[in-house]
């Protein structure tokens, strides 16, 4: 087991390097460049290239950010801040998407296993549909109609929780974006749940499991739910990613300071450095989440054998 | 693996074998080497074919059906909606702006009969805006207008159809290439497996809006390179499911079976896992509309969707959205026939999926 | 057996639980402790009762909360560049002069100027004014940040200030021709300053009131390099504030009274709060709520709050134009450009389409940006030009088919992103094509830097475009549209319209009535050769607390938060 992690440690660090890399090739393509305000000249942008190694050829530029990168230092931002060190950007941002992102999962996800459950269990029911509904709701409407409507529900009718986050009151002022952020992993998670379990309930060794004598709670806890897991954290664990690197449009209507509005204005704006450095972020916990999916696999579904399978192929 | 690990693998395969019923055919004990066409002859004969029976199914689901109709009656709608409205879509008719909707007939009963509530500082106002308009009586907006003062009856019919369209081809990629993928490196597992995940990895591991904004930016801005953007990292989602079910079910008996048998990894991953978990994946396929349509809507937010002035349901959402306090009625009608949409397909997807089971037959 | 499963059982499911739990309550414990938006490795942040406004308190804090449509970009008075970063740059800071919102600079920093008579040496004698960490505000902390300013190798872009205001050996050391030493400005001794001219600029005060400008203390600015202005203890300020909390890229901004401010003694508020609202309607129901006492209206919101007694609209100097390329074929052509520039109704589009004051514009130099000393602004004495006639515009585009041989041309225009300038092309869009059956207008809309960029690199055909006036002045539209300007992106050239605007930063400069004249007619040259298209003067709707009192706007439409007063 230890080598078959270590072994896919160092598969997710080459990839990691491998995307790096693409970024670059990726950002080389992007039209423009950071230094477009209005009134630069010409020479200034030159000058504002050579500062910042940007006429370098791309491989030098490769290079001089691995190494950087793996010394903790991310460079500066060109554009959207000027010239301010990318890591404290980070470092008082990313926490704040993180939080948020997480509670967001832990809430969509307990709430979506919840009613898939329901929904699967009483199946052909109107908990049933009425689960159904809810999560096909949740997938329907957009987030941003949703956040809006909550701040006008929960922040300025029934003033519960402020309108818009404050670092003062990081948990109380996150709740309503929160909410709005678990929508679609509740809906997503409910709908697979409720597929899964009902495939799950219907097979063999279900029925032997009940014919045995099991049932209720512990048949469901045990022998279905463990099963139905899989895919449920298949679905789960790209949407955790996309989810703790921020989302844009949450973040904007609550005014969040998270980073996923920096990706976004980060691009608009081509300030690269910016760019690169929340990519190899969002790459990094993607990668380690999917590297933490593969092992789960293995260790959820026995059957599956991956370590087993891969280590001696 | 520590013993534990190991003990505890071996004590549930136990039981995961314990629980299987055998139920023995005469064929199963055959030579492999007769391949492909025992294990044909091993497949219990159905009175009637596979696919006739599951449409039985489908037509006895009441909520399927139902879907059905709702979803055809769209795509009618936004077929002909456009056309019979008497408005163009990018139509502005001066003076027309945000008027409330207005329908023959139901103005009668005092609903829909162009006045709305505008929630003014000062209070609550009335405003009927046709009664302004000089020949205003003969004027129907029937969803409405928006606030350049297009009609958004065909805006939204108009958009559907386009939203229909990057809805169709997300499915379409869904299910073929993206269940392939998932399915091919799920069966043969190892080293195929390892290099295919590590290209999922490396293309879902740059964020999305990078690639999907550089492809936008150097190609022409348009409705083909839009789909084109969301369809190159849209398939992850479903391939990663479908691997997953193949990783699964492939060492279940009924697969390990079939594999001694000398079926061939084509016959096995369509014949015999496809079936069962097809179910699945047409409910993921169901997600990636959604995600589809709100990617691109996505897009208009940031300025790189759909050129103006063509409308998308995203587009004349998140447009609509900056005039929702003022003006709901705006986005009301487009955010129901995305909901109807949702709905419908998903219950569609629900019927299929109980229809397509082999194991709900006998229910 | 069943005992082993059960456990395992529980215990997958707990490490399945655990593994989404692991990768957000880590991180989570972080800044719960120390809040965000505080300054790092300060401990003593969490002061909920300053940053929240108690709702239905018994005294109303004597604080002013402002809401802000973007993040600052910089807090460093040198690369300050964009409204927003100017807005809380000016804040924290004040330079030798000070604008107020009659739009007069008058000394801040400076007790007094002697000007020498041809008025090309400026000596500006210094108030006893200190820097937020006690240090005396020196003549050569104006001679650094200016020296600074003109360095090629900081590649500023407001270095261009320099140039307006005509400082000695400006041109030569942005260029790189001459070190930045040979840069006209001096410190005679600590309290000193001498600035020198090429020429005198009759509204060189205004420019220099600018934040560009403005001193910075040479050890500190140094000794924090990239740090610089990321946190209160990395900020230097002299201005009517003070930071208190901040991290690069705040939403959310604390600042308090400066009592060392030159004029502390017209500073009311105890403090104030910048908060980021990107949406619009979110904006509102925080003012609502009481969270914001200030805040800007888009379109729709304008119209609800249309009637509210708290609605001020505000003119703001800037001007939004369609920008013809010249060198595209077909723009070339002199009826087709007047016929496009005279085929849409730009009064329906700021009533209808618009609808927060914005005012149509028939005209290059913006109402309030110039105003002569008598105090008549530039646009009442000055005929419009271009004004919307669709029968007219027919006719030139019938010429213009006959001239160009073609019944139908079409054009590409550049839009940047956002709701209201959509609106509004799509509004000009439709106009086109409507009245001018022939012309087809298809929309690219792209961020604002990325229009900007296509159009310095001469990469479009027809962009819908703005220009904020840097100073009071006619001059700073029309020097735009000079032959090789680097803004005239439409490369439109007329000789005798460059005669005419040069003159009248050279010889004319103190011939008053003439300079006029030739600043009015340069404007109708433009209008006569269709130069540009002028849409709009763009306006903001303001929602201000009953209240707040004392907020005050500049000519050019910024939000003057200093003098602020908070009524109990």
């Amino acid at each position: 087991m230890a080598a078959y992690i270590f072994k896919r440690a160092l598969i997710a660090v080459l990839t990691l390097l491998l995307i790096v890399l693409i970024l670059f090739v990726l950002m080389a393509f992007l039209p423009g460049s950071p230094f477009n305000d209005e009134r630069l000249t010409v020479e200034q942008i030159a000058t504002l290239r050579a500062k910042y190694g940007l006429d370098q050829p791309l491989l030098a530029q490769f290079w001089s950010f691995v190494k950087n990168t793996f010394s903790g230092d991310f460079g500066v931002s060109y554009a959207i801040q000027k010239n301010v060190p990318i890591s404290s950007l980070l470092s008082g941002r990313l926490p704040v998407s993180m939080r948020i992102g997480g509670q967001a999962i832990l809430l969509g996800s307990l709430l979506g296993l919840v009613l898939g459950v329901i929904a699967a269990l009483k199946h052909n029911t109107v908990w049933d549909t009425f689960c159904t509904v809810l999560s096909v709701v949740g997938v329907s409407i957009p987030s941003y109609v949703f956040a809006l409507g909550l701040s006008y529900l929960f922040g300025f009718k029934l003033k519960w929780f402020p309108i818009l986050y404050q670092s003062a009151l990081p948990f109380h002022s996150s709740v309503l974006a929160t909410v709005a952020l678990s929508l679609f992993t509740m809906a997503s998670i409910a709908r697979f749940t409720r597929t899964e379990l009902l495939e799950v309930l219907s097979s063999d060794y279900i029925l032997f499991a009940q014919s045995r004598g099991i049932d209720g709670f512990r048949l469901i806890a045990r022998h279905a739910l463990r099963n139905a897991l899989i895919p449920v954290i298949t679905v789960l664990a790209p949407l955790v990613v996309g989810l703790m690197t921020g989302s844009l449009v949450v973040e904007r209507i609550f005014s969040v300071p998270g980073v996923g509005q920096l990706l976004v204005e980060g691009i608009q704006a081509n300030d690269y450095s910016v760019v690169t450095a929340l990519s190899f972020v969002y790459s990094l916990i993607y990668i380690a989440i999917m590297l933490g999916v593969d092992i789960l696999y293995g260790v959820i579904d026995p059957r599956i054998r991956l370590a087993k399978g891969e280590v001696q192929p | 693996m520590t013993m534990q690990a190991e003990k505890k693998a071996e004590n549930s395969a136990a039981e995961a074998l314990a629980a299987e019923e055998f139920a023995f055919d005469e064929h199963d004990f055959e030579f492999a080497a007769q391949g492909v066409a025992a294990v044909r002859a091993a497949e219990p004969v159905l009175p009637v074919s596979f696919t006739k029976e599951a449409l039985l199914r489908l037509a006895k689901n009441r909520g399927a059906l139902c879907s059905l109709f709702f979803i055809l009656l769209i795509v009618l709608l936004a077929l002909v909606g456009p056309l019979v409205s008497g408005y163009g879509y990018s139509q502005q008719l001066t003076g027309h702006d945000n008027m409330a909707p207005r329908i023959q007939g139901l103005e009668k009963l005092g609903i829909f009969n162009g006045s709305e509530a505008v929630p003014m500082a000062t209070g609550v106002k009335i405003v009927n805006k046709y009664e302004k308009l000089q020949g205003g009586e003969k004027v129907y907006h029937w969803f409405g207008t928006d606030v350049l003062g297009r009609d958004l009856f065909t805006r939204t019919w108009e958009g559907t159809r386009i939203s229909l369209f990057i809805a169709l081809v997300a499915v379409l990629i869904d299910m073929l290439f993206g269940m392939s993928y998932g399915l091919i490196s799920g069966y043969f597992g190892g080293k195929v497996d390892l290099v295919m995940q590590r290209i999922v990895e490396v293309l879902h591991g740059i964020p999305n809006l990078i690639i999907i904004t550089l492809l936008i930016i150097v190609l022409k801005p348009g409705l083909p390179t839009i789909i084109l953007a969301l369809m190159l990292t849209g398939w992850i989602g479903m391939s990663r499911v479908a691997r997953a079910q193949m990783l699964k079910l492939k060492e279940q008996e009924f697969v390990l079976a079939a594999r001694t048998l000398g079926a061939r990894p084509f016959f096995l991953i369509s014949k015999e896992v496809l079936p069962n978990i097809i179910g699945q994946l047409l409910v993921m396929s169901m997600f990636s509309i959604p995600s589809a349509i709100f990617s691109e809507a996505f897009l208009a937010f940031i300025g790189i969707g759909i050129p103006v002035p063509m409308a998308s349901l995203g587009t004349i959402i998140s447009d609509s959205f900056k005039s929702l306090t003022a003006h709901p009625y705006m986005m009301a009608f487009p955010v129901v026939v995305l909901g109807l949409l949702m709905l419908s397909f998903n219950l569609l997807a629900d019927g299929l999926r109980d229809a397509l089971d082999p194991r709900m037959k006998d229910r | 057996m069943i005992n082993t499963t059960k456990k395992a059982l529980s215990l997958l499911l707990a490490l399945a639980l655990l593994a989404i739990l692991a990768g957000c309550a880590t991180p989570s414990a972080t800044p719960a402790s120390s809040a965000p938006a505080a300054s790092a490795g300060e401990t003593a942040t969490a002061e909920p009762e300053s940053s929240a406004p108690s709702e239905g308190g018994q005294t109303r804090p004597n604080i002013v909360h402002l809401a802000l449509e973007g993040e600052a970009a910089t807090l460093d008075t040198l690369k300050a560049e964009d409204t927003i970063a100017l807005t809380v740059s000016g804040a924290l800071n004040v330079g030798l002069y000070i604008r107020d919102a009659d739009g007069v600079a008058r000394l801040a920093l400076a007790e007094s100027v002697d000007k020498s008579e041809d008025n090309l040496v400026f000596t500006y004698h210094l108030k006893d004014a200190v820097w937020s960490n006690g240090e005396a505000i020196t003549a050569h902390d104006f001679v650094f940040s200016w020296r600074e300013l003109a360095d090629p190798a900081n590649a500023l872009q407001y270095s261009i200030l320099l140039r307006t205001a005509a400082v000695l050996n400006a041109n030569q050391v942005i260029d790189g021709e001459l070190p930045k030493e040979e840069l006209g400005i001096s410190a005679l001794d600590d309290k000193t300053l001498e600035v020198r001219f090429e020429r005198p600029i009759p509204y060189v005060e205004t420019v220099l009131s600018m934040g560009s400008f403005f001193p910075v203390n040479e050890a500190f600015y140094k000794a924090q390099g990239d740090s610089y202005g990321t946190s209160p203890e990395t900020t230097l300020s002299n201005g009517a504030f003070l930071l208190k909390s901040y991290q690069p890229s705040a939403t959310f901004i604390e600042m308090t009274k400066n009592p060392d401010y030159v004029f502390a003694e017209r500073i009311s508020v105890d403090g104030l709060t910048y908060q980021v609202v990107k949406d619009s309607q979110q904006a509102v129901l925080a003012y609502e709520n009481g969270d914001i006492d200030v805040v800007v209206l888009g379109g729709e919101q304008a119209e609800l709050y249309s009637d509210a007694p708290e609605f001020t609209p505000v003119l703001t100097g800037a001007l939004w134009f369609l920008s013809p390329n010249v060198a595209v074929p077909g723009l070339d052509n002199l009826n087709l450009r007047k016929a496009l520039a005279l085929s849409f109704d730009k009064e329906a589009l700021v009533k209808t389409v618009l609808k927060d004051g914005s005012i149509p514009a028939d005209y290059v130099v913006t109402r309030l940006t110039h105003v002569t000393a008598d105090g008549a602004d530039f646009r009442d004495l000055t005929q419009p030009i271009l004004q919307a006639d669709k029968a007219l515009a027919k006719e030139f585009w019938q010429k213009a088919q006959e001239e160009l041989g073609l019944s139908e041309v079409s054009f590409t225009l550049l839009v940047e992103d956002n709701e209201a300038t959509i609106n509004a092309s799509q509004y000009l869009q439709a106009q086109i094509q409507e009245n001018l059956p022939g012309v087809t207008i298809t929309i690219e809309q792209m961020p604002k830097k990325n229009r900007v960029e296509r159009m310095a690199a001469q990469d479009y055909e027809l962009a819908l475009t703005r220009w904020g006036p840097d100073y009071s002045d006619a001059t700073t539209f029309l020097d735009l549209f000079l032959t090789g300007s680097t803004y005239n992106y439409g490369g439109w050239s007329n000789a005798e319209y460059d005669g005419l605007v040069k003159a009248a930063s050279a010889e004319l400069v103190n011939d008053i009535p003439a300079r006029l004249k030739a600043l009015q007619d340069a404007e109708q040259i433009i209008g006569a050769e269709a130069a540009i298209f002028p849409v709009y003067q763009k306006a903001n709707a303001y929602l201000i607390k009953p209240y707040v009192k004392g907020i005050e706007f500049t000519t050019t439409g910024a939000l003057i938060s200093r003098y602020a007063v908070i009524e109990q």
